[in-house]
């Protein structure tokens, strides 16, 4: 996007007005992003931090036209620090809110409680997946690890995720 | 399991995941540039080890071209028959300023403050 390309230049060189608008474009996607990984209560802080963090690193972006995905791997690096600074790393179960307006708040609910049960690296792998239909290509230099990875933490979680429903099923 | 029954799965988390943010995209820019430092634009050391000691290998060569320029001195003596050294560690560079006056570089990597990894 042209546009975005021309506010990361101002952003870079020290215009935090163009940094803000960027904030604005990218925000929704980031929070979503790490309501998956970090958890829906500590989401929006993530994102803040993670913005925080971009902003002193803005110099150090040699691809200005990679900034989202850039800014994605800050907001990943900051809700897996986060998780990992916690004591058990999974999310709590009564931060997991309803969707204000899904068809099926029940089968959402499940979901984010089923993502919560996985190691944090694990969920971000079902998030850039499953939501944002990412390739292991292009999920694994955003996590920093190999492809080969990427397909190993999303194995383990379908395994794990699949061992959820088989219990559901026979109770 | 049934393929479906991670169809669903999937479906549900996209959904799920779809949620709006709490706070609204404006308001949240606000937040954050609020929080933002300004940066710094004039520290061509700020943040970066190569700099350093790129800096720090022009100052020794400095060194060692105004060393080799002094005048001689009319008796020149080893700096070892002049005076005892202690052992050097290995982050210190010894030079010699003239047959009397050693100069130490202690060799370091000053701690980076606010650069994340």
């Amino acid at each position: 996007m042209k546009d975005e390309l021309e506010l990361v230049h101002r952003a870079s060189s020290g215009d935090q007005a163009a940094f803000g608008l960027l904030v604005e474009h990218h925000w929704a996607r980031l929070v979503r992003l790490a309501r998956s990984v970090a958890g829906p209560a500590d989401a929006e802080d993530a994102v803040q931090d993670a913005l925080i963090r971009a902003w002193r690193k803005l110099s150090q972006l040699t691809d200005p036209t990679a900034f989202g995905s850039w800014l994605s791997r800050v907001v990943v690096r900051v809700c897996l620090k986060r998780a990992r600074s916690r004591a058990s790393g999974f999310v709590s179960l009564e931060n997991v809110r309803e969707p204000q307006s899904n068809p099926n708040p029940g089968a959402a609910l499940d979901a984010g409680r089923w993502l919560a049960s996985l190691p944090p690296k694990q969920r971000a792998v079902m998030h850039l997946t499953v939501v944002e239909g990412m390739t292991d290509s292009e999920i694994a230099p955003l996590l920093g690890i190999a492809a080969s990875s990427v397909r190993a933490h999303r194995h383990r979680a379908r395994q794990h995720l699949e061992r959820h429903f088989q219990q559901r099923s026979a109770t | 399991m049934k393929d479906s029954e991670m169809d669903r799965f999937d479906e549900a988390l996209r959904v799920w995941a779809d949620q709006a943010p709490q706070t609204p995209a404006d308001e949240a820019a606000r937040q954050v540039m609020a929080r933002l430092p300004e940066r710094r634009r004039g520290g061509w050391f700020a943040g970066s080890p190569l700099r350093l000691a790129t800096a720090g290998a022009g100052l020794a060569l400095l060194l060692m071209i105004g060393w080799a320029t002094l005048p001689e001195s009319p008796v020149r003596l080893f700096a070892s028959e002049e005076m005892a050294l202690p052992p050097l560690s290995d982050d210190v560079v010894l030079l010699w300023l003239d047959s009397e006056t050693p100069l130490y570089l202690t060799v370091a990597t000053p701690a980076t403050k606010g650069v994340s990894r």
